[in-house]
């Protein structure tokens, strides 16, 4: 591996074969290694959620329970329809990165332009419609509807969460931008499709998570 | 695949169940996305056998530090919502 890695031209297939991460590159592996270290990071923040909402009676101040007595301010729902739009975009995102991943394999430079654009796109999409959520375009968001952070567990829990997914959004688009102008310079012409791959592990984990967030935050009743 | 689970689990949410049978399956559920996810989309279906293992079995450990937290927090609290109608 060593003789190897000191060339960045090297494709992913004249790898070097090794007994325990086969033809994954050097760089491959240290993406998976800063991958699972991040999800550990989730797993504390969902662990969190999970243990206060456990053990909470109240979990999001609806006006029955204000009018029983047990919370003072009325907290809104969260959005599932909405969000549910939302992780469709994310999927399809994906999708459209394993397509732009293909293209770069394939040394099609125009098609892996063209998908990693719409990839892009879908990410700060997904932006959009977070600060829509939060904020309102038009409309009040669920801060001017009363979900304050720090007011209560279910509000600090929620903005926590999905405001640290909301950054690896924020910076998947902008490592994905940075990757089309080099794709677009031609840095990936030669079939070295090593970084894109390397790419696309980090969007796909964005994706996973978000499933996981989706599911434990919005769903769980 | 995932379109359709995502399909599921919002409509899951919407249908007279206990709390305990809707996060079974919400969880069940969520859980075959993300191993979809990192199956197909994350390679793991072409790479070498330790590296998915070693993925694999650190979220185990994950796991059963979850189970273990929260069903102790759901005891402290003296509220165990897992398992109310």
């Amino acid at each position: 591996m060593t003789a190897h890695a000191h060339h960045h031209n090297v494709r992913p297939e004249d790898w070097p074969e090794d007994p325990y991460v086969g033809k994954a590159t050097a760089g491959k592996v240290g993406m998976w290694i800063f991958l699972l270290s991040d999800a550990m990071m989730f797993v504390g923040f969902l662990l969190a959620y999970g243990i206060r909402r456990g053990n909470s009676e109240v979990w999001g101040c609806t006006p029955e329970l204000v009018e029983a007595g047990k919370c003072l301010v009325v907290e809104p729902s969260l959005g599932i329809n909405f969000t549910a739009g939302l992780t469709f975009l994310l999927i399809c995102s994906s999708v459209s990165m394993v397509m732009a991943y293909a293209a770069v394999v394939e040394r099609n430079k125009k098609s892996a332009m063209l998908w990693l654009g719409l990839t892009i796109i879908g990410g700060a999409l997904f932006l959009v419609g977070q600060y829509y959520e939060y904020f309102g375009i038009g409309h009040a968001g669920l801060i001017e509807k009363g979900l304050i952070f720090g007011e209560s567990a279910y509000a600090t829990t929620f903005y926590i969460i999905t405001s640290f997914h909301g950054m690896h959004v924020l910076s998947g688009v902008i490592y994905l931008s940075i990757m089309w102008v080099r794709l677009s310079r031609g840095k990936y012409d030669d079939g070295d499709y090593n970084q894109i791959e390397m790419l696309g592990l980090f969007w796909h984990f964005v994706d996973l998570i978000w499933i996981l967030v989706f599911t434990f935050i919005y769903l769980v009743p | 695949m995932l379109f359709v689970l995502t399909i599921l689990e919002v409509g899951l949410v919407y249908l007279p169940l206990s709390k305990g049978l809707m996060l079974s399956g919400l969880v069940c559920m969520a859980l075959v996305k993300a191993f979809l996810v990192a199956w197909f989309f994350m390679h793991l279906n072409h790479d070498a056998p330790p590296l998915g293992k070693g993925i694999f079995y650190s979220f185990i450990f994950a796991g059963i530090y979850a189970v273990v937290l929260i069903s102790e927090g759901m005891w402290r609290g003296g509220y165990f919502w897992f398992f109310g109608g």
